[in-house]
């Protein structure tokens, strides 16, 4: 799966499960300010996006420096990646 | 009148965080369905004879332990006596085909000397897992209720599952059977429930295992009598049916299905997580939030047969301990013949794990009949055939019991022919008293890799508590109340009165 593909895919679910409006989805949205999750919404998150991409992202540190929608993209991204090469 | 608080269902949890929250200086109302308050546990006497409901025996009530000083907490712990349970041997685990005899006694170490010489070959195995119960014990929310803890952070703590925890420390054999046989306490597998789960259940037992003079029922007087203390006020049939919310969506109060309304501030649901969503308009929580609870995994169901019996002594059934005894204050748990699944919920009637309470007689009286519970693991999800009649289901009821009763003979002969069915419950009655859709004993499940949800909501000043929360248990019950109330009013204030009332230091 491409960087943009996982983008799509990640942006798609995130409208669909918490109801957010698709033209507040850019990468430099501020996740609570701009989109409107709150800190009780990071464990949803968390469960979206480790199903959605067959991670496991819930005890990483990085989770606590996401501000944006583009670092979430580049987290899971990373993650992903990381994911993939393990298995090979 | 106008409260500050509604807690919906006057369970353990919900009475506990009633209680606390009085204890804040907060006006508080209790709503129950049921006709009377804590129906799940509080026994019932038929034909004169007392059966526990679902309370059979606790750990940590010694003086000091953990359930000790929370009652403390609730201001209940003078009001209840306890009874200790068979010092010697509280759980007894028979398997009949392998000849496996062993009965766990009290207190850590003479467990730990037990096991070892039960299997001296896995003794390293044995104290280290024995000490990594009560280590991992420590850092559960039992212990910490003030400590804040998130959904993110009770996962960290739930990642390794029981069996991973034997494997690690290659424990296998008959000593895993007995290690992992207390699963049936909570309904789930050793492969699904987290260690930390386990540990907390059993570290209780393994340090005492009592209940209380007169049982179950005792225990729903003591909260009862502290609420009217507090000037809590309890409604019993009073099933909420609606959460209602003021004009800019904030939570205004709650309509029950007799037609009553009441208002407050604020409010504290304790019932099964898919019960509350369905009481809430779907535009309050998220999909995705919905979804998480909806798809919480519900713990095991089970067939329950209420026996009586007159009181007689036993022979020692074979143990090592070769006094007779009375059998009240001890359980039985009779496993399925060995390679079978322990918790196999499938087997017949005759061939499932078979766990049997003596301690139904409230607190071991001295009545000249005793109550005995029969527990058999069953499937919790809905049997999809068609509809019974309501004559063949009573007739499927009698067979149970006889097939249970004729098992409990064969089993335990000493019991002799005064043995008699009192009543049945299957899923169908579980499904009813306990609101859970399949019917499971416990609520939702304690899972490795599943979120059960926090005590705070997105909808504000709407909080949760109960087992499916915390932990499992009587424990588990009041711990979710100290942690809910510990959002509300601030966990150092919580930490600061448990300091007080506790003097744990
Ligand atoms: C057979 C059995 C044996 C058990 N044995 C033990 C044991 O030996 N030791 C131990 O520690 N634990 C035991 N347990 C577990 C223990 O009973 C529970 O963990 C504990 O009582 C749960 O308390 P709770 O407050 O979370 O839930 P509940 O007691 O289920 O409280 C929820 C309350 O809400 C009410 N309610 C539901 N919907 C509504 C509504 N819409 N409006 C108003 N009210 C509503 C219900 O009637 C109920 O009273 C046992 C459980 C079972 C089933």
């Amino acid at each position: 799966m491409t960087d943009v593909e996982i983008i799509s895919l990640v942006n798609d679910s995130l409208i669909e499960e918490f109801e957010l409006d698709e033209s507040a989805m850019v990468s430099e949205a501020e996740i609570f300010a701009d989109l409107g999750l709150d800190s009780l919404d990071i464990v949803d998150m968390v469960v979206v996006l480790e199903g959605l991409l067959e991670i496991k992202i819930r005890d990483d540190e990085g989770l606590r420096e996401i501000r944006t929608l583009g670092d979430i993209h580049r987290f899971v991204i990373t993650k992903k990646r990381e994911t993939e090469t393990a298995a090979d | 009148m106008k409260y500050d608080y509604l807690v919906i269902g006057a369970g353990v949890s919900g009475i506990s965080s009633a209680l606390l929250l009085a204890r804040f200086g907060f006006r508080v109302a209790l709503l129950e369905q049921a006709s009377g308050p804590a129906p799940l546990i509080d026994g019932f006497v038929r034909n004169g004879v007392y059966f526990e409901a679902g309370f059979h025996y606790a750990g940590g009530l010694e003086s000091g332990g953990v359930l000790d000083r929370s009652l403390s907490l609730l201001g209940v712990a003078e009001d209840l006596h306890r009874v200790a349970f068979d010092e010697l041997a509280y759980d007894t685990i028979i398997q009949p085909e392998s000849g496996l005899n062993f009965s766990f006694p009290q207190g850590y170490d003479a467990l730990s000397l037990a096991l070892q010489k039960r299997f001296p070959e896995q003794r390293n195995p044995i104290t280290k897992y024995l000490g990594r119960v009560q280590e991992v014990t420590q850092n559960l929310p039992y212990y910490h209720p003030q400590a804040a803890f998130s959904p993110l952070s009770l996962a960290a703590l739930h990642e390794q599952s029981l069996e991973q925890v034997f494997a690690e420390l290659a424990i296998s054999g008959e000593l895993r059977t007995l290690l992992q046989v207390h699963c049936l306490l909570y309904g789930t597998k050793p492969s699904e429930v987290p260690f930390a789960i386990h540990a907390g259940v059993v570290d209780g037992y393994y340090r005492s295992a009592s209940t209380f003079k007169g049982g179950g029922r005792a225990l729903v007087k003591a909260l009862v009598a502290a609420c009217e203390r507090s000037g809590v006020d309890l409604f019993c049939r009073h099933q909420v049916s609606e959460v209602e919310l003021t004009a800019a969506g904030a939570f205004a109060g709650l309509a029950c299905a007799n037609g009553e309304r009441l208002q407050a501030v604020n409010c504290v649901s304790t019932i099964h997580p898919k019960a509350m969503l369905a009481l809430v308009p779907d535009s309050v929580f998220r999909p995705v939030y919905r979804r998480r609870l909806n798809a919480l995994a519900e713990t095991a169901s089970a067939e329950i047969v209420f026996l009586r019996c007159e009181r007689q002594r036993g022979s020692a059934l074979g143990g090592e301990a070769s006094d007779s005894y009375d059998f009240a204050g001890r359980n039985f748990f009779f496993l399925p013949s060995p390679g079978t699944d322990l918790f196999a919920p499938d087997l017949p009637l005759c061939e499932r794990l078979l766990y049997l309470n003596f301690a139904s007689s409230g607190g071991f009286t001295g009545a000249h009949e005793c109550g005995i519970t029969a527990i058999l693991p069953a499937a919790s999800e809905v049997a999809a055939g068609e509809a019974q009649s309501r004559f063949a289901y009573a007739e499927g009821k009698v067979q149970i019991g006889e097939q249970v009763r004729e098992r409990i003979s064969g089993l335990l002969p000493e019991l002799g022919a005064g043995l008699k069915v009192e009543c049945v419950a299957t899923k169908k009655t579980l499904q009813r008293i306990n609101l859970s859709p399949t019917g499971s004993l416990y609520g939702v499940k304690h899972m490795v890799g599943q979120f059960n949800p926090a005590a705070k909501t997105r909808l504000e000043n709407f909080f949760l508590a109960g087992q499916a929360t915390t932990a499992p248990g009587l424990l588990g019950a009041i711990t979710s109340a100290l942690m809910a109330v510990g959002e509300i009013v601030g966990h150092d204030k919580v930490e600061a009165l448990r300091r007080e009332v506790v003097c744990d230091g």
